[in-house]
Order: structure tokens, then C-alpha cells, then sequence
């Protein structure tokens, strides 16, 4: 489709219709002019000559009003998916990441360090600009689960949703099982268009009751979806692997329901901003199935072609004033 | 050559000359002012009182903010950018930062459709620490951003008049708007399950049956009329005028279009446009008045 960006330029077109009107050719004087015989290629070269003059005004009007050819969505076959990215927003995330033994009883000032929120942030706003192809949606959890971004390919927008949760700290408790869920529905009424990747991005969990286990299983294997946690382990977790005396901590329990789900599923626990780095790259590695997406073919400009065209007539225009005669020789 | 100094030869000459330099791709650089808002959503209990109507049909505070927020930012010119926050508890949480509203309608319709008072992380409202902690979210942004604040200005609970909230921001620091939404006449809260189904409205007995775990500071008309909220209009009003805000009691979406359009509100931008058209409008003048002049006799 063709659209103007200057729709009140099209006023001028009439114009073109001037050279039909003036002749634009010089006049000789000749005694009696009515006396001349016809002469067809004369008559030709007249018309013609009023016909480029016509279109050059005609291509300059439109490129005046700005032509342009309007964004197309075309549809191609790629690799890519449809990522829902579900990030934890509790107050734990604003923490810093401790390694080793440097955990001091010391809260740092907000806003003097990288929050383990912010560099998870960081990191998801690299993994989306190197995937343009994919979907990305946005679901902040936290005492009530809160959406943000429904699915979509404009990074603009996928950007945007990332980083306004990296100025301010995050809120109070979570509530993963909510989030979870309601998250997933975000893939309600998409097209399946070949994978789909939910990725959690926590530090800690809570305890997901059975029935709200049921309905997660149900939801994952309804929307196809492989789901991926990344787990920003504590410095107090033991950690997803059940010790001695099996799953005790809530992580390992909901670690071994995702396990035993019989579903994709993966975990990678990430202690430092590197190991979350590498589990991102992973992932970003095992979701490069061909889907069918949506590309979209930017507006372009014409108005460089009308005024080339333009151009091109206000020569040939040109040529032959230059041929013109001043007297009958 | 004498024809080459022929008037009409010069006349296209130039006019040639004015069509090759548009392929050089001049720009004029233009101050125009672009406008950037964060529109912060007040998603508090008392936001759900329907005592607005859209259309014929009742609406809740939210809704009706929400749909004539919307309506607004498509009047609004192209380059405009607006991002969305929410406002509960004593404090803001921004959920996009702002991007450009014509490219990213269908991303920002979606977003603000999805504002919901089940969003909320916290039953209190108190409105002034919210519009404060706002102002002070978009100094942390990394562009100029205008605020919006929509709000009923129902604090709730009541502020205790011996520690009221302190602004300790600078007057007019963050420009913007207080936007004021709802009735006049007191309304009941309308009350909801966990499963945000309507389950009837919020009674003086719920609160009386609280007793001690009320704030000291409420008084007993404070209580029996705690289930009820209005728009505070004039509470919203000083709030506003104490930031250095504007004020605008939210009617309907053209006028909210246009009070976002202040001058004042407006971020200076320079901005190149393309100055092609220039050329190519000076080089058709010139044509056509070649094709003029060329037709006349030798006497020229």
C-alpha cells in the first residue's frame, strides 16, 4: 500500500495538467503559419515534449507530498520463539549478590550498587536485542502478580518493560504460583508458531498447593510450553539438589513438581552474574527450532524515485529547448 | 553560446540543479517541542467505586481513567512518548518505561488495558507519599519525563494530622499533572472475593468491628465513614500546587489531550526534517515557470 506524508501537496497535481496548456516552445514568427503543411512527427514531438513536461511536474508534486510505500508484514520462516519472561519482583532481588564469605550484616544504600534484579535485567535486555526475531512478553510477580507486556516483536516496547523495573526497587512478597499461571495465559489466543519458552527468573520460591501444581502441569502442556528457571540462588539456599533427607526447602520441592512434570523442563541455578549469563546463553542456544514469524518490511521512501523521474523529464525538457531555433534559417 | 543564457535555460538549469540536490538529502533542523509522560495509575480499593459513566453505562474511577487516558494519547502527535506506572501503597512501581505512542500503540493499549486493581501489593492508599515517590521516580529516569498522576486523592487510611507526609522535593522540579477521577457524593467501596469477584461493598461495620486495629488517630466520623470515598478534588488540587503541578479534573479524553499538550509541558527538541520538499518545490516553480516564459514569442 502507498500512502503521502504531506497529503495537501496533492493539491498542486493540476498543475501537471499547465503543459498541455502552454506549449512552453519557443515561437518563430512566420508570414503565414496557416500555410504550413501538417507534418505528423512535428505534431508528435509537440505532444510528446507536453507529455514529459506533464510527468515532471506530476513527479515532483509527489515528491513533494512525500510518497511513500507503507510497512508490510510478510511472513517468514526463521528461528525464533515466543518467550514469556516471568521475573520476580521481590524485595530479595534488590539485594546485591553475595559470593563466598563477603556477606556483612551491612544493607548497602540502594542505588550505590547493581541489584540482583538489575543485573538479571541487564542480562534479559541483552538476550532480547540478540533475538529480534522472537516474541517477548513481560510478567512481574510479586504479592500479586502483575502484566506488564502481552507478547510482542517490538523491541522498542520489549526493551522499554525490561528496564522500568531496573530504577526502582521491587515490591514486598512473591506469589509464584499466581504468577505462573496468569502469565501463562498470555499465550491464550496466540498462534502456535513452533516453540515456546516460559522463563523464570527467581531467587527463592514458595510453595506451590496441589491444586494450583495441577494447574500449572495442566497450562505448560496445554500452550506447549518448556519452561526454564533460572534460579539466582541465594547465599542462605541450599540450593535445588535435595540433600540427605530429600526436599526440604521450598526451591528443592518446587524444583522436584517441575522435574517430575514429565514436561521440558530445565533448571539452571545461577550463583553469580556470570553462571546467569551462561544459563541465558543455553537457553538462547536450545530455542533455535524454525518457527514462522512475523517480519515487518519498513516504510519506504519514494520520493527519491519522483524526483530522479523528475529529474530525467527536466532534461530531456532542457535538451530540447536547447535545440530550438531562433529563426528560420 | 548565446542560448544557454536564454532566460528558459536558466530557469531549468536551476531548476535541474534544485532536483539534484535533494538526492544530497538536506534536513532542516527545527526546535519543536516533544512530550514525555509517565502516566501513574492510582489502583487502590476506592478506584473501583462506579460513579462515572461512560457512554450511558456506569464505570469504575480505574476504567473510566484508563479509557479516557487512552482516547487522549491517540489525539496526541506522533513522537510522543508514554510510559505507564502504578500507584498503591505509599508508593509508585513503573511497569514500561516511555516509549513512542504511535509505533507502539497496540503495546501500550495492552499494557494499560491490563491495569488492574488486582495488581495491588498493598490495601493502604496513601495518596500524597505516592504522588511524591512518583515525582521522584522520573528523576531517576534517564530522560526528561512528565508526570501524570490519576488519582481519586482518597487517602486512605486517613492522615494523621500530627505526622503528615513531607515533600522534600523542589517545586515544579518534575513538571506534570494531577489528574483528578470520580464523584462527588460519597459512594460505597465496592468489595471483591480473592478471586476478584464483586462480593457487595464495604459497611461502617467492617470497620467499627476492627476497633484497636484502626489508626489511633482516626476519628470516630473518620470510621463510620471510612467505607465511603468521593473525589477529593480541592485535596488534590494543594497537592498539586505544593509539587508545582498542574491540575485537570479528568471530563473527557479531548481536554486531557490538550492540557498534555501545554507549552509548558512540552520538552524543547531539535528535530531535522526532511527539506527536500523545498527543493523540489522551488525546482517546479522554476519549471513551471519556464514553461511559461518558453512559450512566449521572440520579443523576450
Amino acid at each position: 500500500m502507498f500512502g503521502v506524508t504531506h497529503p495537501l501537496a496533492l493539491l498542486l497535481l493540476p498543475l501537471a495538467l499547465l503543459p498541455f496548456v502552454c506549449h512552453g516552445q519557443r515561437a518563430v514568427p512566420h508570414p503565414a503559419p496557416d500555410l504550413l503543411p501538417t507534418d505528423g512527427l512535428s505534431t508528435l514531438l509537440d505532444w510528446g515534449l507536453r507529455a514529459v513536461a506533464a510527468c515532471a511536474v506530476l513527479a515532483m508534486t509527489l515528491g513533494m507530498a512525500g510518497v511513500y510505500r507503507a510497512e508490510e508484514k510478510i511472513e517468514r520462516i526463521g528461528q525464533g520463539a515466543q518467550v514469556v519472561m516471568l521475573i520476580d519482583s521481590s524485595g530479595s532481588m534488590d539485594r546485591p549478590y553475595v559470593t563466598g564469605n563477603k556477606g556483612t550484616s551491612r544493607v548497602p544504600v540502594w542505588g550505590t550498587y547493581r541489584s540482583k534484579g538489575q543485573i538479571a535485567r541487564e542480562l534479559l535486555a541483552q538476550y532480547a536485542a540478540r533475538r529480534p526475531q522472537d516474541m517477548f512478553a513481560l510478567f512481574v510477580f510479586s504479592s500479586n502478580p502483575i502484566a506488564v507486556l502481552p507478547l510482542t516483536e517490538k523491541q522498542d516496547a520489549i526493551q522499554a518493560a525490561i528496564a522500568a523495573g531496573m530504577i526502582e526497587r521491587g515490591l514486598a512478597t512473591t506469589d509464584l504460583a499466581a504468577g505462573i499461571v496468569q502469565s501463562l495465559e498470555y499465550f491464550r489466543d496466540q498462534a502456535f508458531t513452533g516453540s515456546r519458552v516460559m522463563l523464570l527468573l527467581s531467587d527463592g520460591s514458595a510453595t506451590l498447593t496441589l491444586p494450583m501444581q495441577d494447574r500449572i502441569r495442566n497450562l505448560l502442556e496445554k500452550y506447549r510450553v518448556s519452561l526454564y528457571w533460572l534460579y539466582m540462588r541465594d547465599q542462605h539456599s541450599p540450593g535445588l539438589t535435595p540433600g540427605r533427607n530429600g526436599a526440604t526447602a521450598p526451591e528443592q520441592q518446587v524444583h522436584e513438581f517441575f522435574s517430575n512434570m514429565g514436561l521440558p523442563y530445565r533448571a539452571y541455578s545461577a550463583e553469580d552474574p556470570s553462571a546467569l549469563k551462561e544459563a541465558i546463553a543455553e537457553v538462547d542456544k536450545l530455542q533455535n527450532l524454525p518457527i514462522r514469524y512475523q517480519d515487518i518490511v519498513p516504510r519506504t521512501d519514494l520520493a527519491a524515485w519522483c524526483y530522479g523521474a523528475a529529474l530525467a523529464g527536466l532534461v530531456v525538457v532542457l535538451l530540447a529547448r536547447l535545440a530550438e531555433v531562433e529563426a528560420w534559417a | 553560446m548565446t542560448r544557454w543564457r536564454r532566460p528558459v535555460v536558466l530557469l531549468l538549469l536551476v531548476a535541474g540543479l534544485a532536483l539534484v540536490a535533494t538526492f544530497t538529502g538536506p534536513t532542516l533542523r527545527l526546535r519543536t517541542p516533544m512530550y514525555r509522560y509517565v502516566f501513574t495509575f492510582d489502583i487502590t480499593e476506592s478506584m473501583n467505586v462506579e460513579d462515572l459513566s461512560l457512554d450511558g453505562v456506569p464505570v469504575s474511577r480505574l476504567d473510566y481513567a484508563k479509557r479516557t487516558t487512552l482516547a487522549a494519547l491517540q489525539a496526541l502527535p506522533c513522537g510522543t512518548e508514554a510510559g505507564l506506572a502504578l500507584f498503591a501503597g505509599h508508593r509508585a512501581f513503573l511497569l514500561i518505561t516511555p516509549i513512542e505512542v504511535c509505533a507502539n500503540y497496540r503495546e501500550i493499549a495492552a499494557v494499560l488495558g491490563n491495569i488492574s486493581w488486582r495488581m495491588s501489593w498493598e490495601p493502604r492508599s496513601e495518596v500524597a507519599k505516592g504522588l511524591y515517590k512518583s515525582i521522584d521516580l522520573m528523576t531517576q529516569l534517564p530522560a526528561k519525563t512528565r508526570i501524570v498522576f490519576v488519582s481519586d486523592g482518597d487517602e486512605a487510611p486517613p492522615i494523621d494530622p500530627a505526622v503528615t507526609p513531607r515533600f522534600t522535593g523542589t517545586p515544579g522540579g518534575i513538571r506534570g499533572l494531577v489528574i483528578g477521577v470520580g464523584g462527588d457524593t460519597p459512594m460505597p467501596i465496592p468489595k471483591f472475593d480473592d478471586d476478584g469477584a464483586r462480593i457487595g461493598e464495604w459497611t461502617p461495620q467492617d470497620f467499627e468491628n476492627r476497633g484497636s486495629d484502626l489508626p489511633p488517630h482516626m476519628s470516630k466520623t473518620d470510621v463510620v465513614n471510612a467505607h465511603l470515598s468521593a473525589l477529593h478534588d480541592s485535596y488534590l488540587q494543594s497537592l498539586a500546587t505544593q509539587t508545582g503541578l498542574g491540575y485537570l479534573r479528568l471530563a473527557d479524553a479531548d481536554a486531557l489531550a490538550r492540557r498534555l499538550q501545554d507549552e509548558a509541558l512540552g520538552i524543547p527538541r531539535k528535530m531535522s526534517t526532511d527539506a527536500r520538499g523545498w527543493f523540489a518545490g522551488a525546482a517546479l516553480a522554476l519549471f513551471l515557470l519556464a514553461q511559461i516564459l518558453g512559450g512566449r514569442g521572440p520579443q523576450d
